[in-house]
């Protein structure tokens, strides 16, 4: 066993034996710090499609041993030709169970546990069992869900700095053909997902009436028929891009509209890529970006070296280049940012404490409109929201937020800025004076 | 998936509503001055081509480089490794693991919070309303009723859905026009052809902006971008026509083969 364990780990012990140029202060190298990589470091790796498959493999192989995946889709015969877990035979299964035991067969000691649902269905808690979440995502909404989630698990001191012990590290990967990227974020102290959203492209949407009336190309004949002709024919049907019938029926209707107007072009799979917003997936790109946020994993666990700062874009359409940009955070950010720490006593009704954000040094904040996880507890407009607020504003805040000892709220209205009103949003790390729970200033935190 | 930036507006012909690109346009105005305003803007309707200034690209990476290395500082004066972190969260899960933690709390996402804040800034005129079917906690999904008190549609009452993405306003609303209209720019099922819901949508635009469009719509219904055909072409080869099948249409009846409810 010792001879096959020294070989498997020849490359890694590389790095985590000795101590390199790039180590970071606290780096102490040795077996020990191979053992508690096997044995305490628990990596979520978030989708098991082209990304997960590889990031999966890679973490196991670089001495993690304790991995889960979470993945709600099942396996498609067109996902073969890089998700390369997957077999013939395993197509209609779960990509999450097969990918899981796919890596344990081939891997020993690895212990994988698949989760075959939906990121929304885990509870909070969940996402915090882990030590570092790996992302291998395709969509926005889904990378900014597990962002706020790793995020609220962040708290601050008195003094706005985050407390280590509560920073949940994330790798994030994305790849779009021969273009990827791969970045760190450590929330409270690289940009967040949400500090950076402006960096995403919109979205390429059509005009209808364009669709509607003067079609020029292949995707307005496809979109034509995903979105105006479906409704006018399956009226209470929602389309479903999962379903094979829906895109088959969709791609029929678009050749049809090609036909009409003389527009070459309509194909089945660039119905596909029009409909599901789906660009051809590159294996290799998959492969570098998986590598890069693999390593960055083991360099956040181990601090063998430092981590990148902060931002890798790759691309290799044309020969190669790639680059790491250091973005900023945004110390205003709503998802991350400390907010602004206010103490309060439990006795203050809501109106009191809004008169409290208008005196507030940091805030000067009026006509403010309050929220609290999800729960609106004051509306200025419109009137609808305002009548259905207002028997609030006699009540204690802290009653109204639950009683909890502290916890964040968020608060909108107008500000001063350079004698200019200016409206805003603001974050506020509210907490309670003499209830059970805060016993010092240091431990107010939440987010 | 990569950060090249926002992209250009594409020159695509038809109405637009268009906004100074840069800061963002503060709503609390009156909205006699904000109709003015949309109306020069919405020239539009009348097909005119202007460019949209153009975004500035980002350039604050490097100025950050020094504060980044400064909070890495701070983590690092701390003694313990991450790997020693997780070994003590580990022994602390063990020990946790029969405890039962506090209910897990929904977390708001950062699209709602932006929401919360145009909803709470809603400056709306009288011919506007605005409701929450879901109560006052679901501000994702409502609904709003505009009466035309100008043009063809005087005296109708139409009806929006709203659909908000957790993601907004990155991702414009999905609207929907629930009344069956004899419009040019909506489409028997409820499709509307407004240029800021599509392909003009950008953050700095908000709730309030997209009603505002949706009201101009009925003041200025505009052939030139027609998701209803024959509506399209009867305004403009025809106007007369146009208002009396928009006054058979409202007051229930039949134009051509189409059956419209009473909506006035």
């Amino acid at each position: 066993m010792a001879e096959t364990e020294a070989s498997r780990s020849r490359d890694l012990d590389k790095l985590l034996l000795r101590r390199g140029n790039l180590v970071g202060p606290r780096f102490e190298p040795g077996t020990e710090l191979r053992d508690d990589l096997q044995t305490y470091a628990r990596v979520l790796v978030v989708g098991a499609g082209g990304l997960g498959c590889e990031l999966l493999k890679d973490l196991a192989l670089s001495g993690f041993r304790n991995l889960d995946v979470i993945d709600m889709d099942r396996i498609e015969v067109t996902n073969l030709n890089r998700q390369f877990l997957f077999r013939l035979e395993d197509v209609g299964k779960p990509k999450a169970e097969v990918a899981a035991k796919r890596v344990m067969e081939r891997i020993s000691g690895a212990n994988i546990v698949p989760h075959f649902c939906r990121i929304e269905d885990k509870e909070i808690d969940f996402y915090n069992d882990f030590n570092i979440i790996a992302l291998g995502l395709d969509s926005l909404e889904a990378r900014s869900y597990i962002n706020n989630v790793a995020c609220s698990f962040l708290e601050y001191d008195s003094d706005d700095n985050p407390r280590e012990e509560t920073i949940k590290p994330m790798v994030d990967g994305g790849t779009e053909g021969f273009k990827g990227h791969a970045r760190v974020i450590l929330p409270g102290i690289t940009p967040c997902f949400e500090c950076t959203i402006w960096l995403f492209p919109p979205q390429v949407k059509f005009p209808l009436c364009t669709l509607a009336e003067t079609p020029r190309t292949a995707a307005h004949c496809i979109e034509y028929a995903h979105l105006i002709k479906w409704n006018e024919v399956h009226g209470g049907t929602a389309f479903d891009p999962d379903n094979p019938k829906h895109m088959k029926w969709v791609y029929d209707e678009a050749v049809k509209r090609a036909e009409l107007f003389g527009i070459p072009g309509v194909t089945y799979s660039l119905t596909q890529g029009v409909v599901k917003n789906i660009i051809p997936a590159i294996a290799s790109t998959n492969a570098i970006i998986s590598a890069a946020c693999a390593l960055e994993t083991l360099k956040i666990a181990t601090e063998c070296s430092k981590t990148m700062s902060n931002y890798l874009t790759y691309n290799g359409s044309e020969g190669l280049h790639t680059k790491v940009a250091e973005f900023e955070r945004d110390k205003d950010c709503l998802v991350c940012g400390p907010g602004v720490l206010i103490e309060l006593d439990p006795s203050i009704t809501l109106q009191k404490f809004m008169d409290l954000l208008e005196e507030h040094p940091k805030l000067r904040l009026s006509k403010a409109s309050v929220t609290h996880q999800g729960k609106n507890l004051y509306m200025q407009a419109p009137p609808v929201l305002e009548e259905m607020t207002r028997p609030n504003l006699s009540l204690p805040v802290f009653d109204l937020m639950g009683k909890l000892s502290k916890d964040v709220v968020h608060v909108n209205g107008m500000t001063s800025k350079n004698d200019q009103k200016v409206s805003c949003l603001r974050k506020l790390r509210l907490v309670f004076k003499g209830v059970d729970g805060v016993t010092d200033m240091d431990t107010a935190g939440g987010a | 998936m990569m950060g090249e930036g926002l992209s250009e507006g594409k020159g695509e012909r038809h109405g637009r509503v268009m906004f100074g690109g840069g800061k963002r346009k503060e709503n609390n105005g009156d909205f006699e001055r904000e109709k003015r305003e949309l109306k020069s803007l919405l020239l539009l309707l009348l097909g005119f081509i202007a460019e949209l200034p153009k975004p500035k690209p980002p350039t604050k990476l490097c100025s950050s480089i020094i504060i980044i290395s400064l909070s890495f500082l701070c983590v690092f004066f701390s003694t313990r490794t991450m790997i020693k972190l997780f070994k003590v969260k580990e022994k602390q899960r063990e020990l946790a693991e029969n405890a039962n933690g506090g209910a897990p709390i929904k977390k708001q996402s950062a699209g709602e919070l932006r929401l919360h804040k145009d909803i709470s800034e809603l400056n709306l005129p009288k011919s506007c309303a605005i409701q929450f079917p879901n109560g006052k906690d679901d501000l994702m999904n409502f609904e709003v009723t505009i009466r035309p008190d100008d043009g063809y549609y005087l005296g109708g009452t139409f009806l929006f859905s709203f659909n908000v993405s957790p993601i907004y306003p990155h991702e414009a609303p999905k609207v929907k026009c629930k009344t069956k209209v004899y419009h040019p720019n909506i489409d028997l099922e409820g499709n509307v052809c407004l240029n800021i819901l599509r392909e003009d949508w950008k953050p700095v635009l908000n709730i309030n902006t997209v009603i505002y469009g949706l009201y101009h719509l009925f003041t200025e219904p505009n052939y030139e971008d027609p998701l209803n055909h024959d509506a399209a072409a009867v305004l403009r080869d025809n106007p007369k026509l146009f208002e009396s099948n928009v006054r058979r249409a409202m007051a229930g009846g039949y134009v051509g083969q189409t059956f419209f409810a009473r909506c006035m």
